[in-house]
């Protein structure tokens, strides 16, 4: 015989299931906390099972604790620039970095092709479209993935030897990310366009742009990514989609020291003139610091966070914590969202590029409370932008210290994906992205609003039980 | 009746449902919301109607009933023109996001109009009754008055219709039908509803006799561009000797004579809608008559 | 042709909803064209096309909602016009409706603040949160069915070493502290405390208590095999014990189908230590040998008068005396006596289980898809035969749609196909009342019932129509309101379903 303990229970319900019993409870005066029930895992008993095993685990808990704890400690700064065959790591001859998960050139879509059509070309390596093409199918490039090397690229990606880089480094322990330049809007490499106008801007890019802003950082000290990126959040930015506020702010950082570089003023002139007339000027210094702290959480045995989700134009892939060098890949997906004039869903390709780094680390959809004037540019109303963000804490390990909502109360964004909550609950990441034309060189056609494949997240679930549970 | 929570999603039982809907139900045709009506619903994929009514307002060919108190409606639901007709696995269909509809359990709907098999003359009786009927209901129609001969120029038009039958003269008649089409307001004018009964009572008479389409139904099938979509559907469904079961009924029992139900079937079937049950009741007595003294149905 | 067009300015919806809302409009009759969108160059364009034009459409920003209409009259660019407002708002509202109560994961929801989880997710999922409920030190009220035993057994198991209730599975009624979970009539506060295996069954208990005059403590539900010899009926006797302990319980109560030998020793014996005295009602035994603690009463009527006349310390009566009974059968039957067959639709399961019980006590052999005598066990439960009671709130029929006591609506098919039948003379079914039942169950069958009046007539056939109406005078759906609705369509009414059942055996026997 047991006694019944806790009683009278405490006068809240908490409900899970039918709104027709929350509905008639409340109707008695009782406060109801409702749950918004969906079966876990998508209703599928093999994963409930795997789930089961993994909850409530102190080790993988603890394993958790330490990814964040080095994800929070990190501090990304741009310590320069340089080019990217020199410095990113493991960049070997006739190699090109794309986006996404590992890719070959048969698979690639339209966007990818053309960015590496457009690279060809910019190194030298081909002389027409034509020739390009034979030598990116005939098997002597070696295609690699960004995050192979520590690096990220927005959209295709794609990077070639003697691209210049931004170089971020994380303070606290040491290790680096890289990305290109951002070369504005329109017809650009990253959307697939290698006209002639397009390789000329790369060229200039290289030749003056990096340049001066190389020797603007080194006189400033460098510049401090990760306060810039909590201030951005305070002006409106998510720094995935909306990069407004956080270009005038690293303009504001660097302005006075560009005088002081000593190049020519028609050249300081011109570079204060391209960076401040791209609002996405940023979007290349958030993703590196994205990845660098990322990164810095990466390796952790027996984590469960998701540190790398990125997509390719043909796949979407995921990498998690304790789960080392391994891709867990699904097809990427269509992106539903607002078009520019004269463009519909038709001319859309699925999913790209790199930047969805931002939303895996706490921010882009995930901060998107707070850049409401977004939704504007995604779709959706203010009341989605506040919801996406607020469901996010559903399947991240903890709030960021770092950066805040205000509209959320100054509430730290959702961070730290969890795979188990994500497969638990059966909620997506939300990332808002741009939407690149299907053919090469066309450029951006629209932004919206996307999720991952659910199956990376499955695999890489089952993954992890293999070998931990 | 307490308020329902928002939220809540109304699960709604079919109970009778007519051969039309197969249509829906095979998911060969996609169908919308056309019209919502407090106790009445119409489906369209813009070519044929279905309409869904309460349990108690009766079936029919290209309707289902279903299981509703007396105080619910269907605007209630967040349900509205546009909205598209779902079918899922199990004979549902989904309406909007609060509402799901169970064909499941329903019952074939079978027609009053099957036990028809010959048509002898209608008990005077009956006719009596009926007329009585129509001149003691209070209605807006515009036909009000005309059996007492209160509206000389409807009654002129009327009876052109019943003369170019008989003299096979296809343009006056189209003239007359046209004259009468979409007169009075609403969906299904007055004018419809009565041509609608005369169309009725001819096919079913006609059907018995194993006799074609003639020249009434030629002229009227030409002239059914000329009205509302929905009124139009009515009216051709007529033209095959389909109608809402209330029509149905009240002219299978006139056909069936003498039955004790008569008189219960025409009340209802005058009771329907502000004026319709009035204009279709009509219809079919102005038929009938005419078929009585001159074969009118199974002429022309 | 008639045209529209309206500019609001900063007015802001999503583009999506618009673009939707756009093509609903499109397909309205009477409308030819349609555009309505925020004046983006793209939008303002489609506009154009539709032949609008002029510095109302080009000064238009962003910013601004425009609504371009062409419609065939003007009575539909008005409708159209107004249907857009109201989508618009409703969106809106659907917005902010979603306050902040609402929670993506048990583990979400500020649970130190809550003493009781109740879970109505299907059973494949159920015993999974009720775990996690448990874990996190709550009772656990589990209207989920479908639930495997031995997953009931583990849960009460764990229930039992924290301390905690598990109501359920298949727990279709109790009341804790005066709030009703699932199906729960509104009933008085008491001194009567109530264990019950059977939701309509403590239904039932419960209105007829109130109508009595006395109240309850707690009434709490267990789920339909607590009793079985494999869970041993733990929630039953913690919850005996519990209402031993309570200072209010003046009168204990325990509602069941007939237990497992051995639990049904543990159980009395529990109730004859305790202080306080005891009404049983074991469903499907005819009563027991009654001891000073302990009264057996042999259907829920009886046990709930009996547990009334405890409580209040004088002899209550039954709802009907044998002279209104008999007042209520000539005016049911009218003259003619009734020659066809019974057929009855329950939503409530136990109270069918309990009509079988009584008419089978009456010799009249009743068939049902729930029979507990195997010969009378319907071989397909969608073909009547003889006299016949079905539990629609089966399995069987509940796979993949709602609840009968949800939606009585889903039983009126098969009770107009049974008012078809030509040696069909009764219908016979009930209506439950309650919170989290249906807003207007009367209203749905009354429908059902002039319905099957009308064919009865139109066919010259008798149909004697009777309603067992579950409700107590404080429900929501307001009791008087639905008797007279029920009447008015031309039922029979009464509040018991040991009347009803009565009703029936005097009619068939006359």
């Amino acid at each position: 015989m047991t006694t019944v303990k806790h009683w009278p229970p405490k006068g809240a319900v908490v409900n899970l299931g039918s709104s027709v019993f929350a509905g008639s409870m409340r109707a008695q005066g009782a406060s109801v906390y409702e749950v918004k029930w969906q079966p876990p895992a998508q209703g599928k008993v093999k994963l409930i099972e795997l789930l089961d095993r993994l909850a409530e685990r102190e080790d993988i808990d603890e394993a958790n604790r330490l990814a964040l704890e080095r994800y929070n400690s990190a501090r990304p700064m741009l310590v320069g620039l340089g080019t990217a065959g020199d410095v990113i790591p493991g960049f070997r001859a006739r190699m090109l970095l794309h986006a996404g998960p590992p890719i070959t050139w048969d698979r690639m879509s339209g966007p990818l092709r053309g960015a590496v059509i457009g690279a060809l070309l910019y190194e030298g390596w081909a002389e027409s479209r034509e020739e390009a093409e034979k030598l990116a199918s005939g098997g002597e490039i070696e295609y690699s993935p960004c995050h192979e090397h520590s690096s990220v690229g927005p959209m295709a990606g794609v990077v070639s030897p003697s691209m210049p880089v931004f170089i971020v480094e994380n303070k606290t322990h040491g290790n680096r990310a890289y990305c290109t330049l951002n070369e504005g809007l329109g017809k650009v490499l990253r959307y697939g366009a290698y006209s002639q106008e397009v390789l000329e801007r790369l060229r200039w890019m290289a030749d003056v742009l990096a340049p001066v802003l190389k020797k603007a950082v080194e006189l400033a000290g460098g510049v401090d990514l990760k306060s810039l990126i909590a201030q951005a959040l305070h002006m409106g930015d998510e720094v995935h989609n909306r990069n407004r506020a956080a270009t005038s702010l690293f303009v504001r950082a660097i302005a006075p020291y560009l005088l002081d570089t000593g190049y020519p003023l028609r050249d300081i002139r011109r570079t204060l003139e391209f960076v401040n007339s791209n609002d996405h000027f940023f979007l290349n210094l958030s993703m590196p610091s994205c990845k660098a702290m990322l990164e810095a959480a990466h390796g952790v045995p027996k984590s469960t966070m998701v540190t790398v989700m990125t997509r390719n134009g043909t796949e979407f892939g995921i990498k998690v914590s304790g789960l080392g060098d391994e891709w867990f890949t699904g097809p990427a997906q269509r992106v539903k969202g607002l078009y520019f004039l004269g463009f519909t869903d038709d001319d859309a390709n699925p999913d790209i590029g790199d930047s969805s780094i931002t939303e895996t680390a706490g921010l882009g959809g995930f901060a998107m409370a707070a850049a409401i004037p977004i939704v504007q540019f995604v779709g959706g109303t203010p009341e989605d932008a506040v919801g996406f963000s607020r469901r996010m804490y559903s399947i991240t390990l903890q709030e960021s210290k770092s950066f805040t909502i205000p509209v959320l109360g100054f509430r730290g964004t959702a961070t730290g994906i969890d795979l188990r909550k994500v497969v638990e609950t059966g909620i997506l990441p939300q990332i808002n992205t741009g939407i690149a034309h299907k053919d090469p060189g066309v450029g951006q056609v629209g932004a919206g609003l996307v999720n991952p494949p659910w199956e990376c997240f499955e695999k890489a679930l089952v993954a992890f039980a293999e070998k931990y549970a | 009746m307490y308020a329902d929570d928002d939220r809540t999603e109304r699960y709604l039982s079919v109970v009778e449902v007519g051969p039309d809907f197969d249509a829906l139900l095979a998911g060969e045709r996609e169908f919308h919301v056309h019209s919502v009506f407090a106790r009445a619903l119409n489906l369209t994929d813009g070519r044929t109607f279905l309409t869904m009514l309460p349990l108690g307002r009766g079936c029919g060919a290209s309707y289902a009933t279903l299981a509703l108190a007396e105080g619910e409606a269907f605007f209630r639901w967040d349900l509205v023109p546009g909205l598209e007709a779902r079918m899922l696995p199990g004979k549902k269909v989904r309406l909007g996001p609060r509402v799901m509809v169970d064909f499941s359990r329903a019952i074939p709907w079978e027609s009053p109009l099957r036990a028809i098999r010959a048509v002898p003359a209608v008990e005077k009786e009956d006719m009596q009754a009926l007329r009585q009927a129509l001149i003691d209901r209070p209605v807006a129609s515009p036909f009000q008055g005309v059996l007492e001969g209160r509206k000389p120029e409807l009654g002129a038009i009327l009876d052109r219709m019943k003369a170019c039958v008989l003299l096979r003269d296809g343009p006056e008649l189209e003239r007359a039908i046209a004259a009468v089409l979409g007169l009075g307001p609403g969906l299904t004018p007055s004018g419809d509803d009565l041509i609608l009964g005369l169309c009725m009572a001819r096919a079913v008479v006609r059907t018995v006799e194993g006799r074609s389409r003639g020249l009434w139904e030629a002229s009227v099938s030409r002239q059914l561009g000329n009205t509302h979509a929905l009124s139009a559907f009515f009216i051709e469904r007529a033209l095959e000797g389909r109608s809402h079961e209330v029509v149905e009924r009240a002219l299978a029992c006139l056909l069936a004579c003498g039955s004790a139900q008569t008189k219960v079937a025409v009340e209802r079937l005058l009771g329907v809608g502000a004026t319709s049950g009035f204009d279709i009741g009509l219809g079919l007595y102005l038929a009938l008559e005419w078929q009585g003294r001159y074969d009118w149905c199974s002429r022309a | 042709m008639f045209t529209r067009l309206v500019v609001k300015a900063n007015t802001y919806h999503d583009s999506v909803v618009l673009m939707s809302l756009t093509r609903e409009i499109q397909r309205l009759a009477g409308i030819r064209e349609a555009q309505v969108g925020m004046a983006t160059d793209l939008n303002k364009e489609g506009v154009r096309k539709i032949g609008f034009s002029g510095p109302e459409v080009e000064g238009a920003t962003p910013n601004d909602l425009v609504i371009a209409l062409v419609g065939e009259s003007e009575e539909a660019v008005d409708e159209a016009e107004k249907l857009i407002y109201l989508k618009l708002e409703s969106k809106a509202r659907a917005q902010t409706a979603q306050g902040e109560t609402l929670y993506n994961s048990l583990a979400e929801a500020p649970i130190q603040e809550a003493g009781i989880a109740a879970i109505s997710v299907p059973g494949a999922y159920a015993a999974r949160e009720a775990r996690n409920a448990l874990k996190r030190g709550l009772h656990v009220f589990l209207f989920s069915d479908n639930v495997p035993l031995e997953d009931e057994l583990a849960l009460k198991q764990l229930g039992q070493r924290e301390g905690l209730l598990v109501m359920g599975p298949d727990c279709g009624t109790a009341v804790i502290g005066g709030l009703g979970l699932g199906f729960a009539n509104k009933v008085k506060r008491g001194c009567i405390g109530i264990v019950a295996a059977s939701g309509t069954g403590l239904q039932q208990v419960l209105v007829i208590i109130d109508r009595l005059g006395e109240g309850v403590t707690e009434a709490i539900g267990t789920g339909g095999r607590d009793l079985r010899k494999e869970v041993g009926g733990i929630t039953t006797l913690m919850g005996l014990e519990l209402l031993e302990r309570d200072e209010r319980t003046m009168v204990k109560m325990v509602i069941s189908k007939p237990p497992d030998a051995d639990v049904r020793e543990k159980v009395l014996s529990l109730l004859e230590q305790g202080s306080k005295p005891a009404v049983v009602c074991f469903m499907g035994e005819a009563g027991g040998k009654d001891t000073e603690k302990v009264r057996f009463a042999g259907n829920l009527e009886e046990a709930a008068v009996m547990a009334c006349s405890l409580a209040g310390g004088r002899a209550r009566q039954r709802l009907y005396s044998g002279e209104e009974m008999e007042v209520v059968a000539r005016e049911a039957v009218d003259g003619e006596p009734v020659t066809g067959h019974l057929r009855g639709l329950y939503g409530g399961g136990t109270l069918c289980e309990e009509t079988l019980c009584i008419l089978g006590r009456a010799g009249l052999e009743v068939y049902s898809n729930v029979a507990w005598k195997p010969e009378c066990l319907l071989a397909d439960p969608e073909e009547s035969r003889a006299h016949t009671c079905i539990d629609m709130g089966d399995d069987y029929f509940t796979r993949g749609r709602p609840h009968p006591m949800l939606e009585p609506g889903l039983r009126v098919p098969r009770y107009l196909a049974e008012a078809r039948e030509p040696d069909v003379g009764i219908l016979l079914f009930d209506v439950v009342l309650g919170y989290g039942c249906h807003p207007d169950p009367a209203g749905v069958m009354a429908e059902a019932v002039r319905e099957a009046g009308n064919i009865a007539r139109r066919g010259g056939r008798k149909l004697v129509q009777i309603a067992v109406l579950v409700g107590a005078s404080g429900d929501p759906q307001s009791l008087g309101q639905q008797e007279k609705v029920l009447r008015d369509a031309g039922a029979v009414v009464l509040s018991s379903n040991y009347a009803a059942a009565e009703l029936v055996a005097r009619i068939l026997r006359a």
